[in-house]
């Protein structure tokens, strides 16, 4: 498979690096932060995990069934979707406005407030979709 | 209807091949669509790739309900094939015979379903072949012989309604074949 | 071109069906090759042939008074290893019949044989008592032969009707044609086959395969000569029923024998078909080429369903989604 470096323009994967590097600095319980095209491709990630291009194609697909769910069920666009485990958080939210479309994807331990983990991860992606706006 | 009791036929294969189109010609239902837009148009031209499933329904009289998946197509959803697979009827698997990739293709995906269970029922229909007579088909059948693989191999045109239920109708048979006679539909 | 003259002398009575076999599948060689050979051959009365085809014992009281007037006897033996080995041994393939064709040839040029005449090519060889077996023999025999450039055409009394590719993989035929080979109401037996050129502007062509299909399923509801009641056959490989688009009852058919071997009684029980249907449908499987004798080949590997029973079980289940698609049963 193609490199990100290949498939998306130098500018966008300098800034959306940069936001990544912020968001796990000052979130110290998230452990991977990747962003990733609607059609699977990983964008970046941070850390640069080799699981990270595995986790972009699955957290897509979850993207695009919430979305599918959302809309069957007469409701406007899915804003974020929330995985919860015993021992850990997933959270997909879609970042707004760029093209081509893109999502965020957080995994962060068990330690982490979803509430303080939402937010954080809000914010990171209105920084986004500022920086990547079309 | 208990959830262990869900009932589907999984629609596979390559991009483009009709999975899409072939369970828009059966379901009860419009198809639940997750595509998105392509942005690997080096891989394949199509403008929009499945990326989660596509999803039909068979609404019987008796309120059975048969679920029909489509998969994604592409390496990196691989993932998906195994989840929507995992207790189905059988696989119906498409092949665009124009690619130039179809013979890696079908070795692919034959392997990776008859892998994932060998006595799943799988019937494989070949679309957009250049010749009439049958023949492309045979190296087909000679790679998946080779891989003790012993299936369904057709021509088929997906649009066409009647060569999808062709495909149903083979699966619903070798289902059948596979039960005892006790089980078979009255004739 | 010479053109040659020969008969076939069948049994007056018939003790082995495969002496009949033998003979229908030479007279199959010598319409499907008509054209092709340094010489025309020609089928007539013995009286009038050059060379006489009897299968090997034939006790017939004229042979010996035939080779003394000259005439080539050639004997065809049903035995496993006959000794001395006799011209053709059956069963032979088309290969081996042309180049008996060509020996004969040769020994009738040697004689000085009077008969030069050029022979139309494309006179037809008129059909002496078809069998109902004769026009898949034929396609079997075309088959072998990877012919893709010339065509033949078959014509009933009036006119052509029907036009094979000489490879057997593609036919052209008017729409009423096609449905009344499907439904077996087309007697493919007593149309006669010869050097033809493919129809310009006129019918498209369809996959050989499905001729050769419902010539094979409507030619007899006994089993093929070709066939052993008492053998178990199962399915190596699935036939292409995207192009032959078959009855659904082949489909069961098919299914039941791709799981595991069967005699025509045990198929009919296994797909709930009638045992008529079983035969016919195990005949056409055979003209396939997707059949074989379930000695032959190792035991397939038993299956079970792995996917849940449905509410009320398969049988009902099945019988409705069936019902709900429009497919038959």
């Amino acid at each position: 498979m193609q490199p990100p470096s290949q498939r998306f323009a130098a500018d966008i994967l300098q800034a959306t690096r940069r936001h990544l590097a912020e968001l796990v600095a000052a979130n110290t319980e998230i452990t991977l932060a990747l962003v990733t095209s609607a059609d699977g491709f990983e964008v970046a990630a941070q850390p640069d995990l080799p699981v990270a291009q595995r986790i972009s194609a699955m957290s897509s697909s979850l993207q695009a069934l919430s979305e599918a769910i959302a809309r069957e069920a007469g409701l406007s666009r899915s804003r974020n979707l929330i995985i919860e485990t015993e021992n850990g958080t997933i959270v997909v939210l879609g970042i707004p406005d760029t093209s081509p479309r893109l999502s965020l994807a957080v995994v962060a331990t068990g330690n982490e407030i979803l509430g303080r983990l939402l937010w954080a991860t809000r914010s990171c992606c209105a920084a986004l979709g500022q920086s990547l706006q079309v | 209807m208990p959830l262990d009791q869900e009932l589907k036929i999984v629609f596979a294969g390559p991009m483009g091949a009709g999975k899409t189109t072939a369970i828009r010609a059966i379901s009860d239902i419009p198809p639940v669509s997750t595509e998105v837009e392509n942005n690997d148009r080096a891989a394949c031209g199509k403008e929009s790739t499945t990326v989660a499933l596509d999803y039909g329904q068979l609404l019987l009289e008796d309120g059975t309900a048969v679920r029909l998946y489509g998969t994604p197509g592409q390496d990196r959803f691989s993932f998906m094939w195994e989840i929507l697979c995992r207790g189905a009827m059988g696989v119906v698997l498409l092949i665009d015979g124009s690619s130039a990739t179809a013979v890696a293709d079908l070795r692919t995906y034959a392997e990776n379903f008859h892998r994932l269970n060998p006595s799943q029922p799988l019937v494989i229909g070949v679309g957009r072949t250049a010749d009439a007579d049958g023949r492309q088909l045979d190296e087909y059948v000679r790679v998946l012989t080779s891989r003790g693989i012993v299936a369904p191999v057709f021509n088929v045109d997906v649009r066409q309604r009647a060569d999808v239920l062709l495909l149903i109708e083979t699966l619903l048979c070798i289902l059948e074949a596979q039960l005892p006679e006790a089980n078979h539909a009255a004739s | 071109m010479v053109a040659r003259r020969i008969a076939l002398v069948k049994p007056a009575s018939v003790v082995d069906e495969k002496i009949t076999h033998a003979l229908q599948l030479f007279g199959s060689v010598l319409w499907a090759f008509q054209g092709t050979t340094r010489s025309t051959w020609i089928l007539v009365d013995p009286e009038a042939a050059e060379v006489i085809v009897v299968h090997e014992g034939n006790p017939d009281q004229r042979i010996p008074a035939w080779r003394d007037a000259g005439k080539l006897i050639v004997e065809i033996s049903v035995r496993d290893n006959p000794s001395p080995a006799p011209a053709l041994v059956y069963p032979f393939r088309a290969s081996q019949a042309l180049a008996l064709l060509e020996r004969l040839d040769g020994q009738l040029n040697s004689q000085g044989d009077p008969q030069q005449a050029a022979a139309a090519p494309s006179a037809g060889v008129a059909r002496q008592n078809p069998e109902p077996w004769s026009f898949v023999e034929t396609l079997r025999t075309i088959a072998e032969v990877q012919n893709g450039e010339a065509w033949l055409v078959a014509r009933d009394a009036q006119a052509p009707c029907l036009w094979l590719r000489a490879d057997g993989a593609m036919y052209a035929a008017e729409q009423a044609t096609i449905q009344a080979i499907r439904r077996g109401t087309l007697n493919l037996a007593s149309l006669s086959l010869q050097k033809g050129v493919r129809p310009e502007g006129g019918p498209g062509s369809r996959a050989g395969t499905e001729l050769s299909w419902f010539a094979a399923y409507h030619a007899s509801a006994s089993l093929a000569p070709w066939l052993k009641p008492a053998v178990r056959y199962r399915v190596t490989r699935w036939p292409n029923f995207g192009l032959i688009r078959p009855l659904p009852s082949h489909i069961r058919v098919a299914a039941a024998l791709a799981s595991a071997p069967a005699h025509a009684d045990e198929v009919a029980a296994r797909a709930s078909v009638s045992v008529e249907e079983a035969t016919r449908t195990l005949n056409a499987l055979a003209v396939a080429n997707v059949l074989v004798a379930a000695g032959d080949v190792g035991s397939p590997v038993p299956t079970s369903v792995t996917t849940v029973a449905p509410r009320g079980g398969f049988a009902a289940f099945l019988s409705n989604v069936r019902k709900h698609l429009g497919l038959g049963v």
